[in-house]
């Protein structure tokens, strides 16, 4: 989420470095050049942390300033690629353990259903026996 | 513990008839949206659809564009472990020059797509060395380094280098309209994002003219491909002008290379392409050719796919070239 004008304002009447300040000056009070920057950023923080969480942040082409300030350290995600086979893991088991229960309610209703026929013919047709 | 809920990438990805080939479309609409438009323009559509014709995908790609254009970094994240772990020898390299024709299609490539390019490169584990020589094959100039869009420079350059550019063509209209006068230091700092801009600017009208007929535009990265095969069965004897210019380029634009590139760095590339080092003895170039043309030759690729032997081809032939290049040097 990009900040707004007050806070661009405030982060650079507090910031010390000449250097740095006149850059946040000249990048991010202009519209059309922040607009720009925020879209790079953006697209370099997800770098960033597609990197960390891939173990891809000594790689190559990741060093420099942008490495500097767009590395995080890993945050303890676990692998998309794992989890997505861990959820159809728990998906077949739970279609698995459904058949099983769906053929069980399906013979003990079969089962129930001969049982009630049986009685009923047997109550109120004992002739046929 | 994660929500045990499919999310919709992994709902896509579950039916799709190839998981790798849809986390490739992914991570191609994402590179081709990474351009600061914000949006998918019609004529990158349309390239994704070319270059990802045969991609055994079967789904709209609506999907796709709305992750891509989020973007969803959990989902690309899985695109990217997919990708890593499906694609690998010649594919990797297949992948990586549609995802350079992706960001090089309209010209000068931005930097956001520059940090995504070099990604991709990372993901797959090709060395930057191979990624500069498979990047100046496809678009037809070398890999330059990242714009800052942080430093004031940069702004000031290609802001004047714009102004520079527009005073020059009401000149040019008016004829003796005066230019505006700048500091030498302004001269300095526009002059490389000048010259690498014309430079693309040239790409790009090079690219137009070659694209006379839509439909050649059309069917271009095909044909590129058909080309290369074909060229690897030609005879060697048929020295045509035209071949030994791509002879000399070690790439698809050896037209353009042998324009513009000077004999040293002509050289640097065919080295690059043997992994050599600079001042490479005559034995050293016959070891590493050999050992690459043990490796690389396309009768390794027979049983593969058709797309690996156009890509082992097209390998071998850059290979065969930066060889003869260094021996004719040597000579």
């Amino acid at each position: 989420m990009s900040a707004s004008d007050a806070d661009i304002a405030r982060a650079i009447a507090r910031c010390e470095n000449q250097a740095v300040k006149a850059a946040a000056e000249n990048v991010l009070r202009v519209e059309s050049r922040k607009r720009e920057y925020d879209q790079l950023y953006g697209t370099l923080t997800g770098i960033g942390l597609l990197r960390a969480r891939m173990g891809l942040s000594h790689a190559p082409y990741w060093k420099g300033s942008v490495a500097n300030d767009f590395s995080i350290s890993a945050d303890g995600e676990y692998a998309r690629y794992a989890e997505l086979k861990a959820k159809v893991g728990r998906a077949v088991r739970v279609h698995d353990a459904w058949q099983q229960v769906r053929r069980v309610m399906l013979w003990g209703g079969g089962i129930s259903l001969a049982t009630g026929a049986g009685v009923a013919l047997l109550m109120f047709a004992p002739d046929l026996f | 513990m994660a929500s045990s809920r499919f999310t919709p990438f992994e709902r896509l990805l579950l039916s799709s008839r190839n998981e790798a080939d849809t986390a490739a479309l992914l991570l191609l609409a994402w590179l081709a949206m990474s351009d600061g438009q914000g949006t998918l323009s019609d004529r990158k559509r349309t390239l994704l659809d070319e270059l990802t014709g045969d991609f055994r995908h079967d789904h709209g790609y609506q999907l796709i564009i709305d992750l891509a254009s989020a973007p969803d970094f959990v989902a690309l994240q899985l695109a990217a472990e997919v990708l890593q772990r499906y694609y690998r020898g010649p594919r990797r390299e297949t992948f990586l020059r549609q995802a350079i024709h992706v960001a090089t299609h309209e010209g000068a490539l931005v930097a956001g797509q520059h940090h995504v390019l070099r990604f991709l490169a990372d993901l797959l584990g090709v060395a930057p060395e191979t990624f500069e020589v498979l990047f100046r094959d496809v678009a037809g100039y070398p890999l330059a380094v990242p714009e800052d869009l942080s430093a004031a420079h940069y702004w000031r350059s290609r802001e004047s280098a714009d102004h520079r550019h527009s005073s020059q063509q009401d000149r040019h209209d008016t004829h003796g309209e005066s230019s505006r006068e700048r500091t030498d230091g302004e001269e300095d700092a526009a002059q490389g994002s000048r010259g690498r801009r014309r430079k693309e600017q040239r790409y790009r009208q090079r690219e137009h003219a070659k694209d006379g007929h839509d439909e050649t535009r059309r069917r271009r990265w095909r044909w590129r491909r058909e080309e290369a095969g074909q060229r690897e069965q030609a005879h060697d004897g048929q020295h045509s002008d035209e071949g030994e210019r791509h002879r000399e380029g070690f790439s698809h634009e050896g037209a353009y290379a042998k324009g513009h590139a000077s004999g040293n760095e002509k050289a640097q590339r065919a080295l690059a392409v043997l992994g050599l080092m600079e001042n490479a003895q005559k034995s050293e170039i016959k070891r590493a050719y050999r050992r690459l043309a043990q490796k690389y030759h396309p009768d390794r690729y027979h049983a593969q796919s058709q797309e690996a032997m156009v890509t082992a081809s097209l390998r071998f032939q850059r290979i065969k070239n930066a060889y003869d290049y260094l021996m004719r040097q040597h000579a």
